[in-house]
């Protein structure tokens, strides 16, 4: 792989890929680089990279997770922390704030289904591949995590009035 | 997907994800360190098979042409001494009874009846011969008082004293 096409992946896919390693660990960029890394180094390159770094992402964010003695404690603190999930433009309709505590109220498999589908554009049988679980189960997931937020951010903008 | 869900999916996608902390050209850097790194493992491993092949080609090319050399190997055959001879057929009626030893004070002991045994053992009941001379057959008188006068005790089979 060249440095180039290196660099338009970092450039198109990291932020994703951070937010998506965010949501198990506390050092998402350390997990994103460490993926980066080892693409370079795959001496055969991936069929799809994308999901490939997403896969890798996922493994890396759930060992250092792990690595963790309290798993609990370490989610409660990355969750917690001051680092927004999501930048605040002008013209997006949701506040990202309040998408993101939306977002961490869900359960982990449709917090995950959705980060993939909206923000990494990865298909259902390819978060299939990267969650280890069936399309159908996918899009069951991405369906009640939708209807939860929507519920959410329906009653957040209602009491805001 | 209804027409609310589908809006608020793309309320979500208008959300960028806040850009990674990732130093781009550290990245690179590292990148091309590790890339490197693989370069050199692979031409480190191509010098040795090249090395490899230059030694077994030069073997090859200088080694001393083949002798030729006759060996003549005699394998001595069988001798006839080592011919082992074949066994002689087993007597079925030969007997296993050792051979009565001789007797304490070192004398033959009486070999009639084991002379008559092996006989018996080799022909059967019908191979005993029959008696060449026969004797004369036994006369037994009655028993008379004179008879028992002149017989002793023990002789006429009588034990009045129980002895």
């Amino acid at each position: 792989m060249g440095p180039d096409q290196l660099g338009q992946l970092v450039d198109r896919h990291a932020a994703a890929l951070a937010l998506y390693a965010r949501q198990w660990c506390a050092t998402p960029e350390d997990v994103v680089q460490e993926a980066f890394l080892k693409l370079v180094t795959q001496h055969l390159g991936p069929r799809n990279v994308v999901p490939w770094l997403y896969r890798v992402v996922r493994n890396g964010a759930v060992s250092a997770s792990r690595s963790e003695k309290r798993r609990r404690r370490y989610e409660t603190a990355a969750a917690a922390e001051s680092d927004s999930w999501f930048e605040n433009a002008d013209g997006a309709a949701l506040d990202g704030e309040i998408a993101a505590n939306a977002l961490r109220a869900l359960t982990t498999e449709e917090r995950e289904v959705i980060t993939l589908h909206l923000w990494g554009g990865l298909t259902f049988e390819e978060i299939a591949q990267v969650a280890e679980c069936s399309a159908s189960t996918a899009h069951r997931w991405y369906a009640a995590g939708l209807e939860s937020l929507r519920e959410r951010l329906h009653l957040h903008v209602r009491n805001q009035c | 997907m209804s027409e609310t869900n589908a809006e608020l999916e793309n309320a979500l996608k208008g959300l960028a994800p806040a850009p990674a902390a990732i130093d781009r050209d550290r990245l690179m850097f590292l990148a091309g360190q590790a890339g490197s790194r693989r370069a050199l493992l692979w031409k480190l491993t191509s010098g040795m098979f090249a090395a490899a092949s230059l030694a077994l080609a030069l073997i090859l090319l200088l080694r001393p042409p083949a002798e030729i050399r006759t060996v003549h190997v005699v394998v001595p055959g069988p001798s006839p001494r080592e011919i082992p001879e074949s066994k002689p057929q087993e007597n079925p009626f030969t007997n296993t009874e050792p051979v009565p030893a001789l007797t304490p004070d070192n004398t033959l002991p009486d070999l009639a009846y084991y002379r008559l045994q092996q006989q018996i053992m080799r022909f059967g009941v019908d191979g005993i011969p029959a008696l060449s001379h026969p004797g004369p057959p036994i006369y037994d008188p009655p028993v008379t008082v004179d008879r028992l006068g002149k017989m002793s005790p023990s002789s006429a089979g009588l034990n009045f004293f129980g002895q």
